[in-house]
């Protein structure tokens, strides 16, 4: 509506890409603008975003949309794990403070961006940070520890670490994450 | 992409075409099997389900969908082979072609997903070994001179008229030529009334001004009735082919009262161009689609209310109070104009219950050939609309319900004798619309429901203590069948009791806001009442306020509104269900913050106590204030959230979401808490 496109925008745009695509040889013109190469067989593109001081990350494939913050509707009587829901087109998200759910702190008011993902037709949204972009990552290089920096909690979500330079990124698990029971 | 998505699409409508067709042809089946005990085959039923299956054949085939394909085509053979009359329709052949029915919808149901290989080959032999039985042909000297050019139905169908002993006449019947075309079909329409309309053949008569048939049809009335009735609409002469004697058992004159075939229905050489125009206006619409227009309409709903407070504000002005009359008065006539907008858009989403309620007479015909029970099924109120999306979570909720009734509920005939009762037991489906709900009963003549058996059950299973049980009413005691874990009958019975329990009926009807009670009388039989709002596409709600908190309370369970000027959260009582007296009587209350587990803040302001209520349930709800009334589009929370006491949550566009109650879940759990069951 503004005529030039926000930061929201681009990170859309890069998950729409990256899910439209498929798996063949890359179309030239998106090759350039956002580093994104074709994806083969063995590696996984996953977004990554910060939480405090760490850094995580989710599969793309699983990303729906990045939406800036806005008003979150608490709901009663659920664990305090679920932050409220919000509406997005019509259909009524839950929104999971995963802070709270990885054991490493509190989601206070949001201040960062919701990331929202599905698994098939379940929706939840995660409010990060910060989101530090999207990364193909060769299956082969992630690391299958059990020994997970964080809490406790974390490693039980945590799939894999991921090492890009001198960054650690934990892969997170989006099935056993938004598999809650309250 | 796009293109998946288009073929998606026009798959999905095909599913939903073909599941209208197979509704139709089971409504067909029902009168062919009703047909059969009275001995009479109406022809026009027997057709229309064998065009079912021929548009089925047709349509599957350009969807590449293999399964349907075959099982339509052998269907289509079978019924091709009794409406020539090369077989008779007998009791055997009838459940071959339910079954086919049944598993096309079965298939139809699964959207192509499942496999059902061998369940199709088993359908279609079972279909071809009943089709053995050939019928011998009684060939007769009359109408030779038809017969040469009578296509082999119409030939069937000529001799079927000899045989039943009716009376042939040929019609020579001449139209203008501007309207022959209505002529006719005012002319046919009538003689079905009194007859059947064997052929229409072109007639050698011709004149510049009218256009000549002749009408071959066969009746039980003589030529100057049939003379005087044709005279009604047009110039016909008759003339009588063959004098027919009636047969005994025959009923005088044909069955008006079965569907007809419509007048469309003109077979070969018909006096007119083709054409591909499809009759009918009727626009197939996704529901989704609907929901989208709801969506549109509850933003607009929203609008105008801040249109209305922008008027507000500018009546307040000295200056602008002129402008904010104005812009009030174009908000009234918005409003009004959204009011008819929404209720056009509820009206096309409504369907009459009589949809569901024909899938239930197969079904219980099905149940009973199963059990070996005889049952009849009755239904009232088939008229009664509803929205769409509500009839379809009522399918199989009451699809349960009627399966408990079968085996619980409905005896075996002998047993039946043995009380002086008639030995079909009947399970009448009843519906009406009260206020904003829909009334579904479920009534059976049946053994009723033993309160001393479940008493023992409910105890037996742990659900109730000994002691807790003996200080529950009767009524009470009947409603533990609603328990989860609650299965009188020890065998898994093909019909029932498999784990799908009244509990889970209970859980279901109350997600779409509706509540489920019972009434029984030992030995007489039971009635299941379920009340059940019309839509739940878009409600009028009550916004309230508790403890900071905003609510949507839906208007159609709303009763009275009261205010409580003393803090009647003060009586001291430690339950976060209290007693209050309304009106002199007396009454389960709730705070509703205290409901959601949240402090309520004691400030001894006036609060309000609205009174909800379902059937014949009440409850006053307490809150610190009442906000306004609005129109809001109830949405269901996420699957991870599952919340007793909220139904859903209604988009307020920019404003964020509200949350909307569910009175009967919140009805539910006081109302428990208030008759102490089940506390220890």
């Amino acid at each position: 509506m503004l005529g030039r496109k926000t930061d929201i925008h681009k990170e859309n745009e890069v998950l729409e890409r990256v899910r439209q695509t498929p798996a063949s040889p890359a179309e030239d013109d998106y090759a350039g603008s956002s580093g994104y190469r074709a994806l083969d067989e063995e590696k996984v593109p996953v977004i990554s975003f910060n939480l405090l001081k760490n850094e995580y990350a989710f599969e793309i494939n699983g990303a729906v949309e990045v939406l800036r913050c806005r008003s979150i509707t608490a709901v009663p009587r659920t664990t305090e794990i679920i932050k409220g829901i919000l509406s997005l087109r019509g259909e009524i998200i839950p929104i999971i403070d995963l802070k709270k759910r990885l054991g490493v702190g509190v989601t206070g008011e949001c201040d960062g961006k919701i990331l929202i993902m599905a698994i098939e037709d379940l929706k939840a949204g995660f409010i990060v940070d910060k989101l530090s972009g999207v990364h193909e990552v060769p299956w082969n290089s992630i690391v299958r520890s059990s020994v997970v920096e964080g809490s406790p909690e974390t490693s039980l979500f945590v799939d894999g670490v991921i090492s890009i330079g001198n960054r650690t990124i934990n892969l997170l698990n989006l099935g056993k994450i938004i598999n809650i029971s309250c | 992409m796009a293109n998946i998505d288009v073929k998606r699409e026009r798959f999905r409508e095909f599913l939903a075409e073909s599941e209208d067709i197979l509704n139709s042809m089971g409504k067909g089946l029902l009168k062919l099997g009703k047909g059969i005990k009275a001995g009479i085959i109406d022809p026009a039923v027997l057709n229309g389900i064998f065009r079912s299956a021929h548009t089925l054949k047709g349509m599957s085939g350009v969807f590449d969908f293999a399964e349907m394909t075959s099982l339509s085509h052998a269907l289509e053979d079978t019924l091709d082979l009794l409406r020539m009359g090369r077989i008779v329709l007998t009791d055997d052949i009838l459940y071959a072609v339910m079954a086919t029915h049944e598993l096309m919808l079965r298939i139809v149901a699964s959207g192509g997903e499942s496999d059902f290989t061998s369940e199709i080959e088993t359908t279609k032999n079972n279909l071809s070994r009943t089709c053995q039985t050939k019928k011998q042909k009684t060939e007769s000297g009359i109408g030779k001179e038809f017969l040469s050019i009578l296509t082999e139905y119409e030939a069937h169908r000529f001799r079927e008229n000899l045989r039943d002993g009716r009376n042939i006449f040929l019609l020579n019947a001449g139209f203008a030529i501007t309207r022959f075309d209505k002529g006719y079909v005012a002319l046919t329409d009538l003689l079905k009334t009194e007859s059947e309309v064997i052929a229409t053949l072109p007639s050698s008569r011709t004149d510049r001004e009218m256009l000549f048939f002749d009408i071959l049809i066969g009746s039980s009335r003589d030529r100057h009735f049939i003379r005087d009735l044709s005279g009604k609409v047009a110039e016909a002469d008759v003339k009588v082919i063959s004098e027919g004697t009636p047969v005994p058992q025959g009923l005088p004159g044909m069955e008006p009262a079965l569907e007809l075939v419509s007048s469309k229905d003109w077979r070969h050489r018909k006096p007119q161009r083709e054409t591909l125009r499809r009759s009918g206006n009727s626009v197939r619409v996704n529901i989704g689609k609907l929901d989208n227009i709801m969506n549109i309409v509850s933003e607009l709903f929203i609008l105008k209310r801040d249109i209305a407070s922008l008027g507000e504000e500018l009546k307040r002005n000295i200056e602008l109070s002129g402008f904010g009359s104005k812009l009030s008065r174009t908000e009234k006539l918005l409003d009004r104009k959204l009011f008819d907008l929404r209720n056009s858009i509820l009206d096309v989403r409504m369907v009459p219950i009589g949809q569901l309620f024909s899938r239930f007479e197969t079904f219980i015909n099905k149940l009973s050939s199963e059990t070996g029970k005889e049952i009849r099924i009755v239904t009232h109120g088939d008229e009664t609309e509803i929205d769409k999306l509500i009839i379809e979570e009522l399918a199989d909720p009451l699809m349960h319900i009627i399966m408990n009734v079968v085996d619980h509920g409905i005896e075996p005939a002998s047993v039946r004798d043995a009380c002086g009762k008639i030995r079909a037991g009947t399970i009448a489906l009843n519906a009406y619309q009260k206020g904003k709900h829909v009334i579904v009963e479920v009534k059976d003549d049946g053994a009723g429901i033993d309160e001393d058996f479940v008493r023992e059950k409910t105890v037996e299973k742990g659900i109730v203590s000994a002691d807790g049980v003996k200080k529950l009413s009767r009524q009470e005691i009947i409603e533990l069948i609603f328990m989860p874990g609650f299965s009188t009958r020890d065998a898994v019975t093909e019909t029932s009791g498999r784990g799908v329990g009244l509990d889970v009926v209970k859980e279901n009807i109350g997600r779409i806001g509706g509540i489920i009670d019972v009434d029984t009388v030992k030995g007489k039989g039971t009635r299941f009442i379920l009340t059940i709002p019309i839509t739940l596409a878009i409600i009028q709600a009550l916004i309230v306020e508790d403890c900071g908190e905003r609510y949507a309370v839906p208007f159609s369970s709303l009763g009275e509104i009261i205010e409580l000027r003393d803090d009647p959260g003060s009586d001291g009582s430690v339950d976060f269900v209290e007693k209050i007296t309304v009106n002199g009587r007396i009454m389960p209350s709730v705070r509703l913050s205290r409901f959601f587990d949240k402090k309520s803040a004691d400030d001894g302001n006036v609060r309000y106590g609205i009174i909800v209520g379902l059937a014949e349930h009440r409850l006053c709800v307490i809150v610190d204030r009442l906000v306004e009334e609005l129109d809001v589009v109830v949405k269901p929370l996420s699957r991870l959230l599952k919340i007793p006491g909220i139904a859903g949550a209604a988009d307020m566009g920019d404003k964020g979401t509200m949350l909307v109650l569910d009175v009967p879940g919140i009805l539910e759990q006081a109302l428990k808490e208030s008759k102490s069951i089940l506390r220890n």
